[in-house]
């Protein structure tokens, strides 16, 4: 970091500047001073913190925060930390008053030194018999469980407990894997009965740094030293490795996660321009270097795609070249039917991009555009700083871990219906041809045939219902972005309905698109809290069949109730500022902001039609 | 070019926060509320970083004062 830079950091006194100065930053080669500094900087200017992180353990674990704080304000997001005192990780979660209680983290993160919580196991292992050693495992995990749960009871927090990691060194030698229970069956059967008592709760989860610790390179991450002079565990130069990670979680538990992969084709799918050395001159498949490594980036991008991620293609080219090539070269994993979106002409990217952010019903913002033409990526990254572009470097051996690298696309869970999600969007297009086709909306409307399925959320919706809350930007009344610990108590408490809904039609399953969470507690006065779905079921009349549905099970029969609602303006729910008008809500009150209160009261609850709507049980 | 006492006061600054006229070569612990245990690590690393040196234990215990950390450092720069 250079001199100049620094003095800017030390006294910037704005979010966006100090923002702007960390994306200058060379992370690659950055000093723990220098991220001292940025730490100090974010400190400074006392700014609410997006996400509060609190981190527990047994060890020194105080210089990993400023880490994790520095790579998300390059990222955007404000992180603070709690440090939770030396080995009080029990007793700070048992006591209501402690100021772990009262710091109401977003996410907790534990991680245990098994030296210090079983240094039997780590230092005399040989010497033990196979009972105190299978012991010790049970004794390990029935700990890290009662923690667990204090630790749901107490917080809301999403909660991550690190694995162990398996010695450098085996206390008998290489003996050890031909013994009765050795060392490294003792630490896969730890690590994995972690992984099965963390899976079983949905806002829990295992960090895996017995993972990160092998990738970094093992021989590095402990300092001996450092661990005799101030019991620290980890080595200064493996922190950032394991911050990476934790921003991966940061990014993934507050829905960042980007929707949509677009990319462009000539030097960035395959090796050459197809426009010029024709179909079967571009280079993908077995047979040379350069073929291999675009085939393994295909393959990469394909795993992208499976975790629900759309994908698209923005490239200028002529469009029959392109189409020729997926075409005729079948040894391409990627096949023409995996893009939801393709914009293959001679317009601007950037105006190409938007086209497919519009074509997808998703924002700009949501988009990461990989590309290999340094003109191409500047101009988009100008035109659309919203967009993550990346530019691909010079040679495509590199390609598929820069694509592993990329944080753009985490999630904590893959729901069912984040793999069925690019079906869906072909299925839309395929609506949307039927659409341009019939010409009138009310046959059209018709002749999708559209059935939905209303009931109260069960346990097994609350991560879908989780994801909606979190994730859903237009059709979003008041975008209160409840957490999961919230989801599961309207679930548990009588005085809320949280109701789920689903759809099919004819071109297939749309899957579980909308939610309402009706606030009971003031009967007869009930409130709409917010009502919710996803952007890919709009535009066909399910938001009037939900509320229909409302009306009817609350109003009808029952004079003495009255329906509130709220509809809170944010950047992106335009699309709904005025429904509950339209569903015969009567405005009571406009803000300034643009905040208006609702009221319905049974007399005037008239249903509107939506009769090609069919609800089935 | 920096010399090597300027780069040891700028660590020291950086992380004490303290001006670079504090810094005598008596100036140790007593006379910094900030050279907690934490910080003195955090020197350590630093020091360790900037001069690409690995310190003993024994160094790092003598290191008490800012003319001790000089001399440690200048003897793994010679």
């Amino acid at each position: 970091m250079d001199k100049k830079l620094k003095q800017l950091l030390k006294h910037t006194n704005s979010l966006e500047e100090l923002v702007n100065l960390v994306k200058q930053v060379d992370f690659s080669e950055i000093k723990s001073t220098e991220i001292s500094l940025i730490d100090k900087s974010i400190k400074k200017l006392s700014q609410k913190p997006e996400f509060k992180i609190a981190y527990l353990g047994n060890y020194t674990i105080e210089p990993l925060p400023s880490y994790v704080n520095a790579f998300s304000v390059s990222e955007g997001i404000i992180a603070e930390e709690y440090i939770g005192s030396y080995q009080q990780y029990f007793q700070e979660l048992l006591n209501p008053n402690s100021p772990l209680i009262n710091y109401n983290p977003d996410l907790i993160y534990l991680d245990i030194s098994l030296r210090e919580l079983q240094p039997k196991i780590y230092y005399e292992y040989s010497s033990l018999s196979l009972d105190e050693r299978k012991n010790s495992l049970n004794f390990i995990i029935s700990h890290i469980s009662d923690w667990l749960k204090v630790a749901l009871n107490q917080t809301s927090a999403n909660i991550l407990i690190s694995n162990f990691l398996q010695p450098n060194f085996y206390q008998t030698g290489i003996a050890d894997l031909n013994q009765e229970y050795g060392e490294s069956e003792f630490y896969l059967e730890l690590n994995l009965a972690l992984l099965c008592l963390l899976k079983k709760e949905s806002r829990v989860h295992l960090f895996d740094i017995e993972r990160l610790a092998s990738r970094f390179g093992k021989e590095q991450v402990h300092n001996p030293k450092m661990y005799y002079i101030a019991k620290m565990e980890w080595r200064e130069n493996f922190l950032p490795t394991i911050a990476r990670e934790l921003i991966r979680y940061i990014k993934a538990i507050k829905g960042y996660t980007k929707k949509c992969l677009v990319l462009d084709l000539d030097n960035t799918l395959w090796g050459g321009v197809v426009g010029e050395e024709g179909v079967m001159g571009i280079k993908i498949g077995q047979g040379d270097p350069v073929s291999e490594a675009f085939l393994e980036f295909q393959r990469k991008i394909k795993t992208v795609k499976d975790r629900g991620i759309l994908l698209a293609i923005c490239s200028k080219n002529n469009i029959n070249d392109a189409l020729e090539a997926f075409e005729k070269r079948p040894e391409m994993p990627l096949k023409k039917s995996d893009f939801s979106a393709m914009e293959i002409n001679w317009e601007p990217k950037h105006k190409n991009l938007q086209k497919i952010a519009s074509t997808l019903n998703i924002g700009t913002d949501s988009l990461v555009f990989i590309d290999d033409n340094p003109a191409e990526c500047s101009l988009v990254t100008q035109m659309m700083p919203e967009v993550k572009t990346i530019l691909l470097p010079s040679d495509p051996a590199t390609y598929s871990e820069l694509l592993e690298q990329l944080n753009e696309f985490e999630k904590v869970q893959i729901l069912q219906d984040d793999l069925s999600k690019a079906t869906q969007y072909i299925q839309n297009k395929q609506r949307e041809e039927h659409k341009q086709q019939i010409g009138d909306m009310a046959s059209y409307l018709e002749s999708l045939g559209t059935e939905i399925k209303i009931w109260e959320a069960t346990e097994e919706d609350l991560p879908r219902v989780h994801q909606l809350f979190s994730k859903t930007n237009q059709f979003n009344l008041t975008t209160i972005r409840y957490s999961m610990a919230e989801v599961e108590k309207f679930f548990q408490d009588s005085n809320y309905d949280l109701t789920v809904i689903s759809a099919h039609d004819n071109f297939g399953e749309i899957g579980t698109i909308a939610l309402y969470l009706l606030d009971l507690r003031e009967k007869p006065y009930l409130l709409i809290d917010s009502l919710i779905m996803s952007c890919r079921a709009m535009g066909r009349g399910i938001e009037t069949a939900i509320v229909n549905h409302l009306k009817t099970k609350y109003l009808t029969n029952h004079p003495e109730i009255q329906l509130s609602a709220t509809y809170i303006p944010t950047k992106k729910n335009k699309p709904v500022v005025d429904f509950f008008e339209q569903q015969g809500f009567e405005v009571v009150k406009k803000e300034e902001t643009g905040t208006k209160k609702y009221i319905l009261k049974s007399e005037s609850a008239k249903l509107i039609d939506s009769s090609w709507i069919k609800i089935i049980a | 070019m920096e010399s090597l006492e300027d780069k040891i006061k700028e660590i020291m600054t950086d992380i004490l926060e303290i001006d670079d006229e504090e810094i005598t070569d008596e100036f140790g612990p007593e006379n910094a509320d900030t050279w907690d245990s934490l910080n003195n690590l955090k020197m350590i690393t630093a020091l360790e970083e900037e001069f690409k040196i690995s310190l003993t234990m024994d160094q790092i215990d003598s290191m008490v004062n800012f003319s001790e950390i000089k001399k440690v450092i200048s003897n793994h720069a010679n």
